[in-house]
């Protein structure tokens, strides 16, 4: 800095008493005076070695790392929205499905109760219709069973009635004949 | 005459800025009013609109501040 | 007496008082045998306060990324303080103006750079708009440094990234480039020419002066306000007469004086950031010279 006021005396001193009232005058405003000048540059370089190295380097690097930060939990908010979306999603399917599973085995249950109740009634109808056949046959063959009793005993009877009244007269041929043609009577009987 | 020296020199001293100024004057104020127009038609310009418009008013306000350097030398 | 005969010589004691003087002797003259002068006093004030700042607000920033690094919460990345996040937001127009200007692929390379001019002088300009403070922009030399200091930067960037001969090629326009020899040489030389003067002096002479215009005068309106209203209430001058007219005149003058002083804050913001803004554009049509 004592350069260039050593610089500006001498300036003076060459142009006289009247240059420097000149610089010092109505120039003095727009003459750049070297005493300003060497520290402005000293002042800037010192500035801008402590932004350079070490100011900006810190404060760019939290504004890089804030901003990745931000973007890093956004995206990780925008993954769990969608992730929640997603299992809401899931959750009201499966609920969906229980629900329809649910429905369909109660419908089933019904099913099956109809059904088993279907069946008991048709089983307890078939085997109401089997007792009474299995009843009428018994009763048809008891009936012929007696009919089958009746003829041999009205045969042997009607044999023994006829044989008394004609005695000897008949001939074994047309007694044979004879108990036929009765027997064929007494069937049309019992046709009727 | 010498003592009319004086006054002549601050007469011309204002007429030299105030003439330098007329020129910049009108062309800021076309600069600005472009700029607001374009602006006001596109606001999502309006940054890169800004820009423009201050590196055209340094250019346009170059010649007051030339008028104003001729007026301390004068 | 009157109030105006005084004016004359308190404008002269104001334009003497913004003027380029020792700092250890304010009556003394430029050439005299001074160490420092009011601006560069004022500048070393401004440095040491930014230095201060950003010391403070990169350890804050350094311990909380390796707090933040230990125990792996990004919440310790969150803004805490609003001094901090202050300093943060103005790192990151610097940085946003330089990617928007220069481009993404060059322009992170040079947000130092532009954010020293952009602090540096916008600490100063407001330390400027503290009453009997200066910002070093307010003086020429000041600004007339900054200006070669950008000057020498985007010339520098021009050589590096187009070679000696293809910055000053690049001075032409690519349009001119094609023509006929004749064309070449008439059209060529003239607009070489224009280039020349606009890139090299037109340049660096607008940043400085505009910057230091614009502070000297605001600061010339400020004092002159100030010295109305100081004129025109006679209970802060002695022996000034004074009317109802007088403390009218006294009043709106300190009611522009306050507008004035707003406005000037705003200056200060505005003058620093276009500063910044034509130095990220000259790096610019430095980088990409080649391609207009």
């Amino acid at each position: 800095m004592f350069i260039e006021f050593a610089y500006a005396a001498e300036q003076a001193a060459e142009h006289g008493e009247e240059a420097a009232e000149g610089l010092a005058g109505t120039l003095g405003a727009v003459y750049p005076n070297p005493a300003d000048i060497w520290p402005t540059w000293v002042a800037f370089l010192i500035l801008f070695f402590v932004l350079y190295k070490f100011a900006f380097p810190m404060i760019v690097g939290m504004l890089d790392k804030r901003a990745a930060a931000i973007k890093e939990s956004l995206e990780k908010a925008e993954d769990t929205r969608v992730e929640a979306e997603r299992l809401l999603e899931e959750y009201k399917k499966q609920v969906a499905e229980a629900r329809a599973e649910a429905g369909k085995i109660v419908d089933q249950g019904r099913k099956v109760a109809e059904s088993m109740k279907e069946e008991i009634i048709a089983k307890a109808n078939e085997e109401s219709t089997q007792i009474v056949a299995k009843a009428r046959e018994a009763v048809e063959a008891e009936k012929k069973a007696a009919l089958a009793e009746l003829q041999a005993s009205i045969a042997d009877v009607s044999v023994a009635v006829a044989g008394k009244l004609l005695g000897e007269t008949l001939s074994a041929e047309d007694h044979a004949k004879l108990i036929d043609r009765y027997i064929a009577e007494v069937g049309s009987l019992n046709d009727n | 005459m010498e003592a009319l020296v004086p006054g002549l020199t601050a007469i011309g001293k204002g007429l030299a800025y105030g003439l330098a100024a007329i020129g910049p004057g009108v062309g800021i104020g076309i600069v600005g009013g472009k700029a607001l127009e374009a602006m006001a038609r596109q606001p999502e310009m309006a940054g890169r609109v800004q820009t423009t418009m201050f590196i055209a008013i340094a250019f346009t306000e170059a010649l007051a501040l030339l008028g104003f350097v001729l007026t301390f030398l004068l | 007496m009157n109030p105006m005969d005084l004016l004359p010589e308190k404008i002269e004691h104001l334009v003497h008082e913004l003027s380029v003087l020792p700092f250890n002797d304010m009556e003394g003259t430029v050439a005299g045998a001074a160490v420092l002068t009011n601006y560069t006093f004022w500048g070393i004030v401004a440095l040491v306060t930014t230095i201060l700042i950003f010391t403070v607000v990169a350890r804050r920033e350094a311990r909380r990324i390796a707090l933040a690094a230990e125990t792996g919460s990004a919440a310790e990345l969150a803004p805490r303080s609003r001094f901090t996040s202050m300093i943060e937001a103005g790192v990151e127009f610097i940085r946003d103006m330089a990617i928007d200007v220069i481009g993404p692929k060059d322009g992170p390379k040079y947000t130092a750079f532009l954010g020293t001019f952009f602090f540096m002088i916008l600490v100063s300009n407001f330390y400027g708009l503290i009453p009997g403070g200066k910002t070093f922009a307010g003086s020429i030399g000041g600004t007339v440094a900054l200006a070669l200091i950008s000057l020498l930067v985007f010339v520098w960037v021009g050589f590096a990234k187009n070679g000696f001969i293809g910055y000053f090629k690049s001075l032409i326009p690519s349009g001119v480039r094609e023509m006929s020899l004749a064309g070449r040489l008439a059209l060529g030389t003239y607009i070489f020419v224009l280039e020349f003067i606009s890139t090299f002096i037109v340049r660096p002479l607008t940043l400085a002066v505009r910057l230091f215009a614009n502070m000297y005068a605001g600061h010339i309106i400020l004092g002159v306000f100030a010295a109305f209203t100081a004129l025109f209430w006679p209970v802060l001058e002695e022996g000034l007469s004074w009317s109802i007219g007088s403390i009218t005149v006294g009043a709106v003058s300190l009611v522009f004086l306050v507008l004035m002083y707003a406005f000037e804050v705003f200056v200060a913001f505005i003058q620093a950031y276009v500063f910044t803004i034509l130095t990220a554009v000259y790096i610019q049509s430095s980088v990409h010279a080649s391609e207009h």
